[in-house]
């Protein structure tokens, strides 16, 4: 079975982060489950990337988090994006537009 | 365990049991799934040093492991360790010392209620300082409104005995009120002691010459000659207004003693409440150019009357005291300050050039640890807060060296200026100021050799052949460079040192007696040439080294004085046989008798200089 796995540009990891933990809280393992899901098994993320980036995220107060019950009645450590976190997100993502049109403009690919 | 780090295993551990239960779910047996889950997780030890990585903490935990890390190491080689905490504290000692005394002489206010509102009031004619009549102080004090009033002061030594501590200070009445002096016993002058015979005692003379005894009130004192009553010993604190000098005696200044003497008083006021120096000093201007035209009113001679326009009035704070030491020593504190510097400097090259050759040693340790992934900033980094562990156990060792220090030089002060007397103490406030000025400069001296260590680390690891590199050049020729320019002005130190030592000893005072009296000069000298053991006696007016002084316009023969040009000189008089008893040598023959028409009168070199038309000028009457 081929994969479609592909290694994450350097840089973009926050920038998933962020987008998952926008629509709303979730705890790491949440998180690394959503992002699986949510592109199609492409993005995977190791543990080793994935705690450092979280709490970098909440050093540089883009996300809080707390310990919350869970539905299994567990409690986890949720994150939360704040108000910065917003802004760096909307920030990240015009960003990532500009940069993913240039290189279709310079592989003469029409602007979708 | 703090509650973060506690966080983070539980953060951990519950992804894990969550990974596991999906497992268990996908029908995975519980052993099976938790053995898979760890597996994917990874080393959970790994992940959380990942994490530690990126908390603001991993500074403060790696500086910890540093300075354990540079401990041991200095353990390891303890002569590097004592040499180089030794240079440093030498160095961080010798200066706070000196700080010490810069700042009691210089900065530090004195202990008086309205300290930060005592003003200097003083003239100067042309660029020179000069002191101020009575009737000049009366006419400041009555005129001015931005001040609380105004007092005069003059400090004395006693003249008739050179070099002796016993100092006194002469002052309106009001002096002590003004400044806000405080009484340890009695009470302090009051305006009502004009003119009484009455003197306050400072502390350190109550303890010495009255050996502290409480009825010490109402005895009698003998000063300059003349009986006065004590009323009172000034707080313990308080040392006299004229910083580093120790005031004996305060006494209420007569109406005689004010004519006989003329300019002699140094002017202090209290600013009001509010009120700045900018403005004291506007009110005091216009209030001076009044006195100066009241006094050009009284003269027709012009000469006298562009001396007057040259007087300007100086308005200076004097929160720290009256600026006498200040101006006679502060020049000499800062060159002295700034060869501190330059020997904690020295001290610091040459720590540098010890951690140089330290990194070079331990190359092969860099060369591990790059290889084991450590950034090369990492190192530069470590080495940094070995240096500052050495400037932090420096400055530690610095604080008994600058005790030692502090003893030493107030000692020597009190053998060169008997009467000038220093408490120098350790001072808390110094000794914090100096640690971040410690750590900075052994930081900063430790950053080269850190850079050259991982440097060569690199090269060492690359195996490309290591050259010595320019850097120890360069630092051993900054060493030398520093290490003469120090030589030289310690040289000029001792230079300086031994000529105010032999100052005195090119006058042969130690076989002269000085004795006044009042008498017929030429009856007298007579009657001693006679005694037994005499050589020669001759009369002067103002003795050697006495604080005295007179000046006078000379009138040159053959020489007009630019306008604007300051010409007066310092004289004396003296009888005939003077420098035969002090010994001088006269640069220009001429016998110093009494039988010229006109008195004969000698000038010094330094006046002959800017004269030298051939003929030695005369001074006129």
């Amino acid at each position: 079975m081929a994969s479609n796995r592909f290694p994450i540009p350097q840089g973009t990891l926050d920038l998933l982060i962020l987008r998952v933990v926008s629509l709303e809280p979730a705890h790491g393992y949440a998180i690394t489950k959503r992002l699986r899901q949510m592109s199609a098994d492409a993005v995977q993320v190791t543990q080793g990337s994935l705690y450092p980036a979280l709490h970098r995220l909440e050093e540089k107060g883009w996300l809080t988090s707390e310990w919350k019950p869970t539905e299994t009645g567990r409690e986890a450590k949720f994150y939360r994006i704040t108000r910065a976190g917003r802004k760096q997100l909307a920030t990240d993502k015009h960003a990532w537009d500009r940069l993913a049109a240039t290189v279709r403009l310079l592989f003469g690919e029409a602007e979708a | 365990m703090s509650r973060r780090e506690n966080d983070l295993r539980r953060e951990l551990a519950d992804h894990v049991d969550r990974l596991t239960a999906d497992l268990v779910a996908q029908g995975h047996a519980p052993e099976e799934a938790r053995r898979i889950a760890l597996a994917e997780f990874g080393s959970v030890a790994a992940v959380a040093d990942h994490v530690r990585d990126v908390w603001w903490t991993r500074r403060w935990r790696e500086a910890a492991a540093d300075i354990r890390h540079a401990c041991r190491l200095l353990m390891r080689s303890p002569g590097f360790a004592v040499s180089s905490v030794l240079t440093l504290a030498l160095a961080i000692g010798a200066t706070l010392a000196l700080l010490g005394l810069v700042d009691k002489l210089i900065f530090r206010r004195l202990p008086l209620d309205h300290a930060s509102r005592l003003v200097q009031l003083g003239r100067t004619i042309g660029d020179r300082p000069a002191a101020l009549s009575l009737d000049a102080v009366i006419h400041l004090r009555d005129n001015l409104t931005t001040v609380d009033g105004v007092a005069g002061h003059a400090f004395r030594r006693r003249a008739d005995i050179p070099f002796s501590d016993m100092g006194y200070e002469v002052v309106t009445p009001e002096f002590h009120r003004l400044i806000g002096a405080r009484a340890a016993l009695g009470r302090t002058l009051e305006p009502e002691d004009d003119g009484k015979a009455v003197t306050v005692l400072s502390y350190a003379c109550w303890m010495t010459k009255w050996g502290g005894a409480r009825d010490v009130i109402g005895k009698t004192a003998t000063i300059a000659g003349r009986p006065y009553t004590i009323v009172g010993v000034t707080a313990r604190d308080f040392t006299g207004i004229l910083p580093g000098v120790a005031t004996y005696y305060t006494i209420p200044l007569t109406q005689a003693e004010a004519r006989a003497n003329g300019n002699f008083l140094s002017g202090v006021a209290r600013r009001k409440a509010g009120i700045g120096l900018p403005a004291v000093r506007a009110e005091a201007e216009s209030a001076w150019s009044r006195w100066i035209a009241a006094q050009m009113a009284t003269s027709q001679s012009s000469l006298h009357h562009q001396r007057l326009s040259e007087q300007r009035v100086e308005v200076a704070d004097a929160s720290a005291g009256l600026g006498f030491l200040r101006r006679e020593f502060s020049t000499s504190l800062y060159v002295l300050l700034a060869a501190c510097a330059l020997v904690l400097l020295l001290a610091c090259v040459n720590l540098s050039n010890l951690l140089l050759s330290r990194g070079v040693a331990r190359s092969h340790e860099f060369a591990v640890r790059l290889a084991l992934g450590a950034p090369v900033a990492r190192i530069v980094r470590q080495l940094l807060h070995e240096s500052a562990l050495l400037g932090m156990l420096g400055w530690l060792c610095a604080i008994p060296v600058s005790a030692l220090v502090a003893r030493a030089i107030s000692n020597a002060i009190a053998e060169a200026a008997p009467g000038v007397r220093f408490t120098l103490q350790t001072d808390g406030r110094l000794l914090l100021l100096s640690l971040p000025l410690a750590l900075l400069t052994t930081f900063a001296f430790g950053v080269m050799p850190a850079f050259r260590a991982s440097r060569f680390a690199v090269k060492r690891q690359h195996g490309s052949a290591v050259s010595g590199g320019r850097l120890p050049d360069a630092l051993i020729a900054v060493q030398v460079t520093l290490a003469v320019v120090l030589l030289a002005t310690a040289a000029l130190f001792v230079r300086t040192l031994h000529n105010y030592a032999t100052a005195a000893a090119q006058l042969r005072t130690e076989s002269v007696v000085l004795f006044t009296g009042e008498a017929d000069p030429s009856d007298i000298r007579h009657r001693i040439l006679d005694l037994p053991g005499v050589i020669s006696a001759s009369h002067v007016r103002i003795p050697p080294f006495a604080d005295a002084s007179w000046t006078g316009d000379p009138v040159l023969e053959g020489y007009s004085p630019k306008p604007g040009e300051n010409i007066s000189v310092s004289l004396n008089e003296a009888g005939p046989g003077y420098f035969a008893v002090l010994g001088t040598g006269i640069v220009r023959p001429r016998r110093h008798t009494t039988c010229c028409r006109r008195q004969p009168r000698l000038c010094s070199p330094v006046f002959r200089g800017p004269f030298r038309s051939g003929t030695v000028p005369c001074m006129g009457q």
